[in-house]
């Protein structure tokens, strides 16, 4: 009879810890993590404008990017998104417009001397 | 290359949009620039358009190996020129010599997006397929855009008389054939120039079977240790190029100007002999250099010019098994001109070439034909 129960007991504990595994993998699994460890690799990578892309997304801040809906100071004193990155509607929309373009795009002034010769 | 128009330059195409991974994460999150605008000149504000020049901030960020990488690129950080440059007395502590530096080389700086997106910088940009990006860069846009006369050229066969590089022609090989994703346009963690590139790679990684007694009489013990494969299979002259002075002109524009090129070709003595490079004879090209390079700026500014030959080592890539100075021994043999004496370099370099310059003793002289 103790060696039964005993075994009921191990089986017991065996699924418990099954389950626990099952609903929440170990961190060193999880994609966050991995792509933590892949960025500190890079000393650039460890600053506040990367880490890895899921983080990203939900923390960014550009030097030219203002504030908008969904948008925080950050410690900084800078504006992180805390919601998704700004819609890309309106690049886009010119962007893929040959029309547009072909009326908006300027070249910058070629700035060549004219003491310039030969082959670069 | 022909020039895009600027309109091309920046339009993007239906497919990059559809089907490019890089197009889910938005414009704004790369680029930056005004989201809720569509006048042009707001719309641009705070926009970076060179994202790939920070790396770890862009690219980086999903590609965390390559910014690794970049931050000892030699394409980026152009350590080749820094190294030679420091060899012949630059002093890059000097604010003068910084300067010069600044206003005339590192326009040929490149990084992530200049080969993997767009155009090369240096050649006026423009995306190269709509924003597409391509993880294997073009051979003539990018690659052959700036490597173009002293590579692409020989490798196409874009110079009259002389055939493309076999390695084109039969098997239509890209850079990246040869050049695999190890080496220093990657990772430049070796420093200084691509010589010192450990993955580099070399004609016996593919043509392993290349050794004495192979069938082929000139592949004996002496020329295979004691001459570069080019020296034999180089199919012709390749570009040299002469002196380049720069300066800044009366309307303050930078500039720099070079004397004409020339189809050259010479065997010389191995400036950079090492367990790699053992080779006593190899081809030789003049680099755009002189004496006076900085001299709008300063005098002196490289002390020792003469510590490196002006013509280096090269490696041209016309490469062919029947070339003309490996048809008949004598071809080689006992004729001068192939070989870069005093007489072909001029006085003012010659200290600098000393070690490469070939006496004409030292040529080798004509053989009886018909034996080996």
């Amino acid at each position: 009879m103790k060696k039964t129960s005993f075994l009921w007991l191990l089986a017991g504990a065996a699924l418990i810890i099954l389950a626990v595994l099952v609903m929440r993998p170990p961190a060193w699994a999880t994609p966050v993590h991995a792509g933590q460890r892949a960025a500190s690799i890079a000393p650039e990578a460890n600053t506040p404008l990367s880490s890895n892309v899921k983080r990203e997304r939900s923390s960014f801040s550009h030097p030219g990017l203002t504030s908008g809906p969904g948008s925080a100071l950050d410690e900084t004193g800078g504006h992180s998104l805390v919601a998704d990155t700004p819609s890309s509607d309106n690049c886009i929309a010119c962007h893929t417009d040959k029309k547009k373009l072909k009326k908006l795009a300027r070249e910058p002034e070629e700035v060549k001397s004219e003491k310039a010769s030969g082959e670069g | 290359m022909p020039p895009l128009e600027v309109w091309q330059k920046v339009l993007i195409k239906d497919k990059f949009l559809e089907k490019d991974v890089h197009a889910e994460v938005g414009c704004i999150e790369c680029h930056g620039g005004q989201p809720d605008t569509d006048d042009k000149d707001a719309a641009h504000e705070g926009m970076v358009k060179k994202v790939g020049a920070n790396p770890a901030a862009t690219c980086g960020k999903c590609h965390v190996d390559y910014a690794q990488a970049a931050q000892t690129n030699i394409h980026r950080l152009q350590t080749g020129y820094q190294e030679v440059l420091a060899h012949r007395g630059g002093d890059f502590t000097d604010p003068t010599f910084i300067t010069a530096y600044s206003n005339h080389c590192t326009g040929c700086h490149a990084d992530c997006s200049d080969c993997h997106v767009s155009r090369p910088s240096a050649l006026g940009g423009g995306l190269l397929a709509g924003h597409l990006f391509k993880k294997t860069a073009s051979i003539w846009q990018t690659c052959g855009g700036c490597h173009s006369t002293r590579i692409a050229d020989d490798y196409k066969g874009g110079h009259e008389g002389i055939p493309p590089d076999i390695h084109w022609e039969k098997e239509g090989m890209l850079c990246s054939d040869c050049h695999t994703d190890d080496a220093a346009y990657h990772n430049g963690s070796h420093g200084g120039t691509r010589y010192e590139d450990p993955t580099a790679p070399t004609c016996i990684q593919c043509h392993e079977d290349v050794k004495p007694g192979d069938g082929i009489d000139q592949h004996d013990q002496e020329h295979l240790e004691k001459m570069a494969c080019q020296t034999c299979h180089a199919a012709g002259e390749y570009k040299s190029c002469f002196g380049c002075h720069t300066g800044i002109d009366e309307k303050g524009i930078k500039y720099f100007a070079s004397e004409p090129s020339q189809m050259t070709f010479k065997i010389g003595h191995n400036p950079i002999k090492s367990e790699r490079r053992p080779w006593d004879w190899v081809l030789l090209r003049h680099a755009p250099t002189n004496k006076d390079l900085f001299a709008y700026y300063g005098d002196n500014l490289l002390p020792d010019f003469d510590n490196l030959p002006t013509w280096k080592f090269t490696t041209p890539h016309n490469m062919r098994r029947i070339t003309p100075q490996n048809e008949t021994c004598n071809n080689c043999h006992g004729q001068d001109d192939l070989f870069l004496t005093e007489q072909d370099v001029a006085p003012d370099e010659r200290a600098a070439n000393a070690p490469v310059i070939v006496a004409p003793e030292d040529i080798p002289q004509p053989v009886e034909e018909g034996g080996s």
